[in-house]
C-alpha cells in the first residue's frame, strides 16, 4: 500500500481509530493489532512475501534468544553466521542473483569464455533491504552484547514489521526502537500533532515536489540525447530534488505516522542539501542507514582509528557497498564509489568541519562549499538515476558538447505536462527557503510556537498546495524498488 | 475531553474547512456549467458548437491543434467554413464523438455535405494513452451521454486509468485537477507512423457514420515541420490498404506540405508571427 494512495487513506484511519479506541487496553492487544494492520498493510502489495518477513522475524527472534542465554563464544558467533545468512541470503537470492550472475556470464564472456548459466525471474520484494538491515542489527547487537534479547515475541514482530516504516525505513536499531514497543503507548496529543504536521510536510514533498519533477526528470534521462546542455543540467538539478522529496518525503511520513501510534522514530534526513562537504551531507542523508554503515561495516573494518591509507580503504568499501545495497546495477556500485571518493578531503581536513550555523555569518567561503558540495552530488546523481555507467558518462559529456541553449523554448515543451516545471521549481526556491529557515529544527514543518491561526493557515496552505498542484496517479517511492 | 478525542475533533473540523470549499465549488459550478469555461473550454465549445452550432458553410472542417492553425476558428463562418477546433488529446475516438454528435443534431444539414478532419498522422497512433487524456477525454466525455458510443475495449481501457472513478465528480470535473498517467505515451521521437487500435475501431465508425447520414468523409493533413519527412509513412499506409480506408485517406500523404523547421515552435505548431499561411491553404 502507498502513503500517496487512496487506499491509505481510508485505512489510516480505521487503523488510527481501532488502535486507540479498541486495542487500547493493554501492550499486547496493541502490539497484536499493529502486526496485523502491518501485514495488511504489506500484503496488499503482494502477501505471498509476508512469508519472508515471517521467516526473518522468526530465526532473528530465535536466534536473539539462544545468543543472549550463552556464553559460549563459539556458539554465539555459529548463530551469529546462522541470522547473517539467513537475512543476507533473502537479501542476495531476491535481489542480487540475477545481477552476479548476468555481470559472471558478461565477465566469462569478456574473457572468451562461454558461460552458460541462466538468470530467474526474481520478483523483487518491497522493503526487503530495509527490514534484513533492521533485524540484522537487532542480531549483531545482542551478538555484541549491546542490547538484550526481547522475550516479548510480539513486541518484536511488531517491531520488525512496523508499517510506517517497514518499506522504506528510517532502518532502526533495536535499542531505539524496541523498547517502545514494550511498554504500552497512551494517547500523546503533543506527539500526535507535530506528527501529523510532518506527515503533511512529507506528503507536499512528495506529491507536489518530486511527483511534478518527475514528469521533467522521467522525459530528459529516458531522451537524453535529444537535449541541450542546459536542459541536461535541469534534468540532474531536477533529479537531486525528486529523489530528495521523495525519499525525504516518505521518511516524513513514515516519522509522522508512527508519531500518531506513540512512536518516536529517528530522524532521516537533516537539511542535505546545506552540507558543506560530502562527509557533512553524509550525516544529513538518509541517516539511518549511513550510521548503519558505519556502525557495522566501518568500524569493524577499522573505521577512523587507523592510518590514512587504511581509512580511505575503508571509506570506499563503505560507501561502495552502500552503493550496491540501493540497486543490483553497476551504476549503484559507482555511485557509492564517487561518493567514497568526494569523502576522502576529509580525511586530509586537519580542522574539523564546525557545525554549521547560517544564522552567524561565516562568509562566501561556507556558501561556495555548499554549491560545490552540491554540484558534486548532483553528478553523482546522474549515475544515480542513469539506467547503466556509459549512458550516465554519456549524459555528463552531452552537457559540455552540445549546444548549450539551443532550441531551448521548444525542448522546454516536451519536458513539461501542464505547468508542473514552473510548479517544480516554484515549490523548490519555496522549499529551499523554508529549510533554510527552519534549519534548526527537526523538520520544516516543526512550527508549535506560532499562534494557532497562523498555524492553521500553514496547515490549510500546504493541504491546499498539495490538492491543486500535486501530481496524483501511480507514483511510487523511488525507494521502494530498494 | 480526552487528548484523543480532542485531536480527532481538530482533525475533523480541518477536514471539513479544507474540503467543504470545493465542495461547494464544485456543486455550484457544476450547476451553472461555469466549468466548462474554466476546464478545458476549448473541448466544452466544440461539444456546444456541434449540439447547436449554425451550420451555413457546405465545408465542414473538425481539426487538431495543428489544424486549426489553418483556419481562422474564432471567426469560422466568416471565411465559408464551418470548423471545430479540436485537439489530438481526445484522439480519433473523441473527434467520432464529436462528429456523431454533431451529424445527430443536424441531419439536414451534413447530407450531401463533406465532413473534413484536418490532422497530423501521428494523432492516429493515439490510444487514448496521452498524458490529457483524463482532462481532455475521461471529463468530457466518459459520462452517460456518450458511454453509449464507446467500445467495450475503450471502456476497459478507460476503467484501467488510476482514479477514473473520480471523473464525474463535481469536485474533480470542475477544476484542472488531474491523474499523473504514467503510462502516457510520448509521440516526441517517431520513427513511424501508424494506426493504433481505437483509431482503426473509429476510423471505421467514422465511415458507417458517413454512409448513414449521407455525407462524405475525407482526412487531410496539415503543414508539417520539413524533419518529419523522415517519419516512415509505410506501416500507416499499410493499414489503410488492410483495412479499406483508401477512400478516407485519398491523397492524405501525397496532400502533405512541409515547411522550414525554423517556423515551428514545438513538434506540430508553427509561430503564428513568422508564418501565415493563406486562406484554405489547404485547397478544400
Amino acid at each position: 500500500m502507498l502513503f500517496n494512495s487512496l487506499d491509505f487513506i481510508i485505512y489510516f484511519p480505521i487503523v488510527f481509530l481501532i488502535y486507540w479506541f479498541v486495542a487500547n487496553k493493554n501492550l499486547r492487544k496493541q502490539n497484536i493489532f499493529l502486526i496485523i494492520a502491518s501485514y495488511v498493510f504489506y500484503g496488499w502489495w503482494d502477501w505471498r512475501f509476508l512469508s519472508l518477513i515471517i521467516i526473518s522475524s522468526t530465526a532473528d527472534y530465535l536466534i536473539g534468544l539462544k545468543m543472549d542465554q550463552s556464553d559460549n563464544k563459539k556458539y554465539r558467533k555459529l548463530l551469529l553466521i546462522a541470522s547473517l545468512g539467513i537475512n543476507l541470503g533473502f537479501l542476495g537470492f531476491f535481489k542480487y542473483y540475477n545481477f552476479f550472475i548476468e555481470s559472471f556470464v558478461d565477465l566469462m564472456e569478456a574473457m572468451g569464455f562461454q558461460a552458460n548459466i541462466t538468470s530467474l525471474q526474481v520478483i523483487l520484494p518491497v522493503g526487503i533491504s530495509f527490514y534484513t538491515f533492521q533485524t540484522l542489527s537487532y542480531s549483531i547487537d545482542i551478538y555484541k552484547r549491546k542490547i538484550s534479547h526481547t522475550k516479548d515475541i510480539f513486541a518484536f514482530f511488531a517491531f520488525v514489521s512496523f508499517f510506517p516504516q517497514l518499506v522504506a525505513g528510517p532502518i532502526e536499531r533495536a535499542k531505539h526502537l524496541l523498547p517502545q514497543f514494550t511498554k504500552p503507548r497512551e494517547f500523546d496529543l503533543q506527539l500526535a500533532k507535530d506528527g501529523i504536521r510532518q506527515a503533511l510536510w512529507g506528503f507536499m514533498k512528495k506529491i507536489v515536489i518530486a511527483d511534478n519533477c518527475a514528469i521533467a526528470v522521467n522525459a530528459i534521462f529516458s531522451d537524453y540525447q535529444d537535449f541541450n546542455g542546459a536542459i541536461l543540467v535541469l534534468g540532474a538539478f531536477l533529479f537531486a530534488f525528486q529523489i530528495y522529496c521523495d525519499f525525504s518525503g516518505y521518511s516524513d511520513i513514515a516519522i509522522g505516522t508512527a508519531r500518531l501510534f506513540g512512536f518516536d522514530l529517528m530522524q532521516n534526513f537533516n537539511y542535505p542539501y546545506f552540507s558543506r562537504n560530502i562527509s557533512e551531507f553524509w550525516k544529513r542523508w538518509h541517516i539511518s542507514l549511513s550510521t548503519w554503515f558505519r556502525d557495522y561495516v566501518y568500524i569493524p573494518l577499522g573505521g577512523s582509528y587507523a592510518s590514512k591509507a587504511r581509512r580511505m580503504f575503508n571509506i570506499i568499501v563503505t560507501f561502495t557497498v552502500s552503493g550496491l545495497w540501493h540497486g543490483a546495477n553497476w551504476t549503484f556500485v559507482l555511485w557509492g564509489f564517487l561518493n567514497g571518493v568526494g569523502y576522502f578531503p576529509e580525511i586530509f581536513r586537519k580542522n574539523k568541519t564546525k557545525k554549521f550555523d547560517h544564522i552567524k555569518r561565516y562568509g562566501i567561503r561556507q556558501y561556495l562549499n555548499i554549491l560545490a558540495t552540491f554540484v558534486f552530488i548532483l553528478i553523482t546523481w546522474v549515475f544515480f538515476r542513469s539506467p547503466d555507467i556509459m549512458t550516465a558518462f554519456d549524459y555528463l559529456v552531452n552537457i559540455v558538447t552540445t549546444p548549450f541553449l539551443e532550441n531551448s523554448r521548444e525542448l522546454v515543451s516536451r519536458i513539461t505536462f501542464d505547468n508542473s516545471l514552473k510548479i517544480s521549481l516554484a515549490f523548490i526556491a519555496i522549499l529551499l527557503t523554508i529549510e533554510w529557515f527552519q534549519f534548526n529544527k527537526k523538520h520544516p514543518f516543526e512550527i508549535e510556537t506560532l499562534p494557532k491561526t497562523a498555524r492553521w493557515g500553514l496547515y490549510l496552505a500546504v493541504a491546499n498546495c498539495i490538492i491543486l498542484f500535486g501530481q496524483f496517479g501511480q507514483n511510487d517511492f523511488i525507494y521502494f524498488q530498494f | 475531553m480526552s487528548d484523543i478525542r480532542k485531536f480527532n475533533k481538530s482533525m475533523s473540523i480541518f477536514i471539513l474547512i479544507l474540503i467543504v470549499p470545493y465542495l461547494v465549488y464544485g456543486a455550484v459550478s457544476m450547476y451553472t456549467d461555469e466549468y466548462k469555461s474554466k476546464v478545458t473550454p476549448g473541448v466544452y465549445e466544440s461539444i456546444q458548437k456541434c449540439r447547436e452550432g449554425n451550420i451555413n458553410s457546405q465545408t465542414i472542417i473538425f481539426t487538431d491543434s495543428a489544424g486549426a492553425q489553418l483556419y481562422n476558428v474564432n471567426d469560422s463562418t466568416s471565411n465559408g467554413f464551418f470548423v471545430i477546433n479540436g485537439t489530438r488529446a481526445y484522439g480519433l475516438v473523441g473527434q467520432y464523438l464529436l462528429i456523431n454528435e454533431l451529424v445527430r443534431n443536424h441531419p439536414d444539414e451534413v447530407k450531401g455535405n463533406t465532413i473534413y478532419l484536418v490532422t497530423i498522422p501521428s494523432v492516429f497512433m493515439d490510444n487514448l494513452d496521452q498524458v490529457y487524456t483524463f482532462n481532455y477525454f475521461i471529463k468530457p466525455f466518459y459520462n452517460e451521454q456518450y458511454i453509449p458510443y464507446l467500445e467495450d475495449k475503450v471502456k476497459t481501457h478507460i476503467e484501467s486509468f488510476p482514479m477514473q472513478w473520480a471523473s464525474q465528480l463535481p469536485l474533480v470535473k470542475t477544476t484542472n485537477w488531474s491523474v499523473d498517467y504514467s503510462n502516457a505515451k510520448s509521440f516526441f521521437k517517431i520513427d513511424e507512423y501508424y494506426i493504433s487500435e481505437f483509431s482503426l475501431i473509429y476510423l471505421n465508425r467514422l465511415k458507417e457514420l458517413a454512409d448513414e447520414f449521407g455525407f462524405e468523409f475525407v482526412i487531410k493533413a496539415p503543414f508539417m515541420r520539413n524533419d518529419k519527412k523522415e517519419v516512415s509513412q509505410e506501416k500507416m499506409k499499410q493499414q489503410i490498404r488492410e483495412h479499406n480506408l483508401d477512400d478516407i485517406f485519398r491523397h492524405y500523404f501525397e496532400d502533405m506540405k512541409y515547411i522550414p523547421d525554423s517556423v515551428f515552435v514545438d513538434r506540430d505548431h508553427f509561430d503564428t508571427e513568422k508564418y501565415k499561411p493563406e486562406l484554405n491553404s489547404l485547397k478544400l
